[in-house]
């Protein structure tokens, strides 16, 4: 099964985002093979009522709404249990949709649902290192423009696909540590030599479908990937004002 | 999203010719159709006592300002909402043709449940505009769910089940208009709520009660427009409903429904707030 480990890195919104650095690394430095446009939207509504001063943050519970490149024709619409973030129930949804969920739940929905958060990667790139056996995405979070295009810089996000399977007999328990150094290991060689450090960024691992192979191509119906999708609603919910 | 309609009550003795008639007007044959319904129930939020207990001299102009938007928004109204499963054969139309699960003499499906799937999708109806207008005219939004755990989903989404029920009719097409002719019938309660959904615990329909015991069926015309906003749009769907209710006025009145018969919001007790 392949791993995918996901990190976010905040940046100030008047900060250059270094990813067009990153991505023109590696090309450079690597054989890497481009492939489909890496982009996402994420919408985070909260309970109305934890919003109140004097409610518990942690009884709150969420609603997510994620469209992403890696299932385009499909957005996941992800509800969490009070104080359980863990604890989620997800759906699919089609994709020509989901402006009108969103807008459905703005504006009839209020006294359930609080719009809290809503970003996107617009131009992302995913590329393919080391014969395959590592995919990378790289994207900049935006606020969710009024414009395309436009949108206040948030941070940045990276994707790391390590899709060849893991050796048999090893356990999660095992792996899990050893998974979280060889993520970073990858991450700072990947990107050694540009002046960029990542050492305090966490990375979130998880296993995924395999998703080798184009889920892009228009016309096939895959499988929704929930794993990933709850991976990217992990990290993108934790970037949110608390 | 709006829907526009005209209802008509049809008495059961007349339902056939009803039928000749609408596959006259709209030269089509009609299409049989068979819905589950699921009735959900928004949870009332909790909290607007808080808003009551935080308010005061505390705080600035702009936390005041933010905490009655909230209060505002804890006090729009809820609503019910559906999930509508249509009952379809599992196998491809190939199969279908050949006589195996249709019976094309009374036009429906064979009731080999093992044989149906179920499309569900999302509905949300707002209780219908109350401006003196010939037809009804609400707001409304569906969503197709395509994969999931719906009934956990929407329990978490802060939908209680309230109770389901089986809608048979056969559907015409007439330009953008959709002629519904169906009628209700019960659904046994189901003994687990995971199940209420299973369409292999659902029984033959010939086991389930009418909800009219006359055996009658309504007549639904709709039009359903993309924005309701726009006048023009709006003006010719009414058009298009007045006229088809001309064509039809010797065989069934069609009008506007009772308003609050439609209502879909869920009636909050008085808070003394």
């Amino acid at each position: 099964m392949p791993r995918t480990g996901l990190c976010l890195i905040p940046l100030n919104p008047s900060a250059v985002s270094p990813s067009a650095k990153l991505v023109a690394h590696l090309s450079r430095r690597y054989p890497a093979e481009e492939h489909h446009a890496y982009h996402l939207e994420h919408r985070l509504f909260s309970d109305t009522s934890s919003q109140l001063p004097g409610s518990d943050v942690k009884l709150r519970s969420f609603t997510h709404v994620l469209t992403l490149s890696h299932n385009p024709q499909s957005t996941f619409v992800c509800t969490t249990k009070a104080g359980n973030p863990a604890d989620t129930s997800l759906i699919t949804i089609p994709v020509t949709s989901t402006d009108a969920f969103t807008t459905l739940i703005v504006s009839k929905f209020q006294p359930l649902w609080y719009l809290r958060q809503a970003v996107v990667v617009e131009n992302g790139i995913s590329v393919s290192v080391r014969d395959d056996e590592w995919k990378v995405c790289i994207g900049d979070v935006k606020i969710a423009p009024k414009s395309p295009g436009a949108g206040t810089l948030r941070g940045l996000i990276i994707e790391l696909c390590h899709t060849v399977d893991e050796p048999e007999g090893s356990t999660s328990q095992d792996t899990a540590e050893e998974d979280q150094a060889m993520f970073q290991d990858v991450l700072d060689e990947l990107f050694k030599g540009t002046g960029e450090s990542f050492n305090d960024a966490k990375i979130i691992i998880t296993r995924t479908s395999n998703r080798v192979g184009a889920t892009d191509e228009v016309g096939t119906k895959s499988t929704p990937d929930w794993d990933l999708a709850k991976l990217y609603m992990n990290v993108l919910r934790g970037q949110g004002p608390r | 999203m709006h829907e526009l309609s005209l209802y008509g009550a049809v008495p059961a003795e007349d339902h056939v010719q009803i039928l000749q008639q609408l596959a006259g007007v709209t030269r089509m044959q009609p299409q049989h159709v068979e819905e589950i319904h699921l009735v959900f129930k928004a949870r009332t939020p909790p909290g607007l006592e808080k808003v009551h207990g935080s308010g005061g001299s505390q705080g600035n102009q702009q936390q005041q300002n933010e905490i009655q938007r909230l209060k505002g928004m804890l006090q729009s109204g809820i609503y019910f909402v559906q999930l509508v499963g249509t009952i379809v054969a599992s196998q491809t139309p190939a199969e279908l043709q050949n006589g195996q699960l249709f019976d094309t003499e009374r036009n429906e499906l064979v009731e080999d449940r093992t044989q149906q799937k179920v499309n569900w999708r999302f509905e949300f109806k707002d209780t219908p505009e109350s401006t003196k207008q010939p037809t009804n005219t609400r707001l409304i939004s569906r969503t197709r769910f395509e994969d999931g755990e719906m009934i956990a989903f929407m329990d978490l989404f802060g939908f209680e089940y309230v109770n389901r029920y089986y809608i048979e009719g056969q559907k015409f097409y007439n330009q953008d208009t959709t002629i519904f002719v169906h009628r209700v019938r019960q659904l046994p309660t189901a003994d687990n709520i995971r199940d209420t959904s299973d369409i292999a615990k659902i029984p033959p329909r010939s086991e389930l009660q009418l909800l009219d015991p006359s055996e009658g069926f309504v007549l639904q015309a709709t039009i359903d427009i993309v924005d309701g906003n726009v006048q023009e749009l709006k003006d010719r769907a009414v058009r298009q409903l007045l006229a088809l209710k001309e064509t039809l006025k010797q065989a069934v009145t069609l009008a506007p429904a009772d308003r609050l018969a439609l209502d879909t919001r869920i009636p909050i007790p008085v808070r003394r707030i």
